[in-house]
């Protein structure tokens, strides 16, 4: 093998290598723009008020769920860009204890919610939000009922036999977001940077929104805080 | 408009409040406020009555007007204590939107959950309808036969044949239209205990009042100690069942019966129900039966019928009310449905007296309705029925639309 064949061979590896390197670069400068958010969540307090709504009228007496700070979903809605958000994969809304479990089920435009009745005797489901509406009449225990969500926004649903029961679908345009947790922090991992609107929806309190910037850092720290 | 609100009834509430002013002062208390204005648009057919069909005899024709209103608070007070009230302005006799009435006013100590004790006037705890007293709750616009149609029964002189028809009796100036197996706003005064032994599973009330549940006026006169028991369970998911039994007196003091011993004159009431439903359908029913053990009113108004030893006699007049209702939903119209209802009301006594045998008319009652949720806080209800008297050749027919605005 003379000199010029080395040469060729040793351009043939170069080229070879930076071939196989590129998408391991591609993905680490991708890496390098995404961001995680995280903070903590000060909700206002739930101060209780003179006067409510009527919960029952007589006989016995059903407890509606009491707020938990973990009822919150922080999300991030994209300022400067488009985002497609494919369906959240098999969201469960399940009926347990005469409640909804959980009180506001997050999920994308287009997903199908499975609804399970765990009680032990008939839970009915249904909506009136526009856009949203159906009735899946008494459902048996055990019974898991897919239900697709073709509009964004809040779905209320209700259960026409237990009237205290009420639940939230957070029907949503966007793939960023996330849970309260129950120690009222959030952390949003992977967040491409740019700008989002942030919102915060509770169903005890007005929804919070700000504007942020994503970007520069590995991690954003970002407080909610009510004025 | 006259409006009487029973003084009594005021005082109550104050005498309440008052009690528990030290408690409210020292610590956060909440009030729940609901309520609701119910306007009706009706028809009845050429004989209709109230006491017959809900319908006034004044106002058989088209009629668009206010049935009822509601107003609903509950007081919720630390330690378990909450003072509940409805006060009702409804249609007195179905006429004039006058009649003004605490159809519920009550002291409650609830310790938990499952355990509630109720002193005042309370809803009385009795078949299917008890829970469901607001027009927002019901299937249909008229209450069930048992609940509405009025006998030859009064509570001042007991049985007396046609009572209503053709003559009207007056007692001490009072028109007597004679009570029905069980009032249809169902309240009376005394105490009640709710125990849900397992929740939505096993419950069980008992209430101890101050006359028998077909009692309408707001208080009795004498007091008539009356228990009422009332169960239900749930054998499967899809089936709710009960039972409920009453027993107490009814009769009223009036110049009429000064001389009759008015404790020895009973209701005794049984009753089951029971609730099924699958998907979009609902089957939901009830049976009830009374035995009146009444004194007789001689229909000249000369007196009491007397026995052999000329005392009054006591007479046991029985009689059976059912109803059974088939709902079926739109599934695709949320809170849209169609109900039907078959009814019956029938009076009869063993013996061969051929008075008492037969002491009153039977009743038939077809209704079917549709209601649809025009939002969370507005329903709308129409129904039409027809009613067969025994007997008879009345027009019963009625046609009801409301619009129910609840808050």
């Amino acid at each position: 093998m003379n000199a010029s064949h080395v040469s060729v061979w040793n351009r043939l590896g170069k080229c070879l290598l930076l071939v196989l390197c590129l998408p391991l670069m591609a993905a680490q400068s991708s890496l390098a723009d995404k961001c995680t958010v995280r903070g903590q969540v000060q909700y206002p307090s739930l101060k209780s008020r003179l006067f409510k709504g009527m919960k029952n009228y007589d006989g016995h007496h059903m407890q509606a769920q009491k707020p938990k700070k973990s009822d919150g979903i922080v999300m991030l809605i994209p300022l400067d860009r488009k985002v497609s958000a494919p369906p959240t994969p098999k969201p469960i809304l399940t009926q347990r204890g005469m409640n909804f479990l959980p009180r506001v089920l997050p999920v994308t435009v287009g997903s199908t919610v499975y609804i399970l009745n765990e009680d032990n005797e008939y839970h009915n489901v249904f909506s009136r939000t526009p856009g949203a509406t159906f009735n899946i009449g008494r459902r048996p225990p055990g019974h898991l009922h897919p239900q697709k969500i073709k509009r964004a926004g809040v779905v209320r649903v209700f259960c026409d036999i237990h009237e205290h029961m009420a639940a939230y679908i957070l029907s949503l345009n966007t793939p960023y977001f996330i849970r309260v947790k129950a120690d009222a922090t959030y952390e949003l991992k992977n967040i491409p940077a740019g700008r989002y609107r942030m919102e915060l929806f509770h169903p005890n309190f007005p929804r919070y929104k700000k504007e942020i910037t994503v970007g520069g850092a590995s991690t954003l720290q970002h407080d909610i805080k009510w004025r | 408009m006259a409006i009487n609100i029973k003084t009594y009834q005021l005082a109550w509430l104050v005498v309440s409040l008052i009690m528990l002013q030290p408690i409210t002062l020292s610590a956060q208390f909440s009030i729940e406020v609901g309520g609701s204005v119910v306007p009706e648009l009706s028809i009845g057919g050429g004989f209709s009555d109230y006491n017959y069909n809900g319908i006034n005899a004044g106002f058989r024709d088209w009629r668009l007007g206010i049935r009822e209103t509601n107003l609903l608070t509950t007081f919720r007070l630390p330690k378990g204590f909450n003072v509940n009230s409805r006060l009702l302005l409804i249609r007195r006799y179905g006429a004039e939107l006058n009649r003004l009435t605490f159809a519920r006013l009550n002291l409650e100590y609830q310790p938990s959950n499952k355990l509630s004790f109720k002193l005042g006037r309370v809803m009385i705890p009795f078949g299917n309808f008890y829970d469901r007293p607001l027009p927002q709750d019901r299937l249909l616009i008229t209450a069930p036969l048992g609940y509405l149609s009025y006998t030859n029964i009064s509570n001042q002189v007991g049985y007396t044949s046609n009572l209503y028809e053709p003559q009207i009796l007056e007692v001490d100036g009072q028109l007597d239209y004679g009570i029905p197996l069980l009032y249809e706003l169902g309240y009376g005064n005394g105490f009640r205990l709710d125990w849900d032994i397992k929740p939505d599973t096993f419950e069980v009330d008992l209430a101890v009042l101050m006359a028998s549940p077909s009692h309408r006026a707001n208080r009795s006169s004498p007091i008539h100690p009356t228990v009422v028991l009332r169960t239900e369970f749930r054998p499967t998911y899809f089936w709710k069942h009960g039972f409920s039994a009453s027993y107490g007196g009814f009769m009223q003091s009036n110049s009429l019966n000064e001389e009759l011993d008015l404790s020895r004159y009973k209701q005794l009431i049984v009753g089951t129900h029971a609730i099924l439903g699958y998907t979009y359908f609902e089957i939901k029913g009830e049976v009830m039966a009374s035995l009146f053990q009444v004194p007789q009113f001689l229909s000249d108004s000369t007196g009491f019928l007397l026995d052999d030893n000329h005392d009054v006699q006591r007479q046991n007049l029985s009689s059976i009310s059912a109803y059974a209702d088939a709902k079926v939903e739109m599934p695709f119209w949320p809170g849209a449905y169609v109900v039907y209802r078959y009814e019956f009301l029938g009076f009869q006594s063993p013996g061969n007296d051929p008075i008492l045998s037969d002491w009153d008319d039977n009743v038939v009652r077809h209704s079917i309705g549709i209601g649809f949720e025009i939002s969370r806080n507005i329903l709308f209800k129409s129904a039409v029925a027809v009613q067969d008297v025994q007997n008879r050749n009345w027009d019963l027919r009625q046609w009801r639309s409301s619009l129910i605005l609840f808050f």
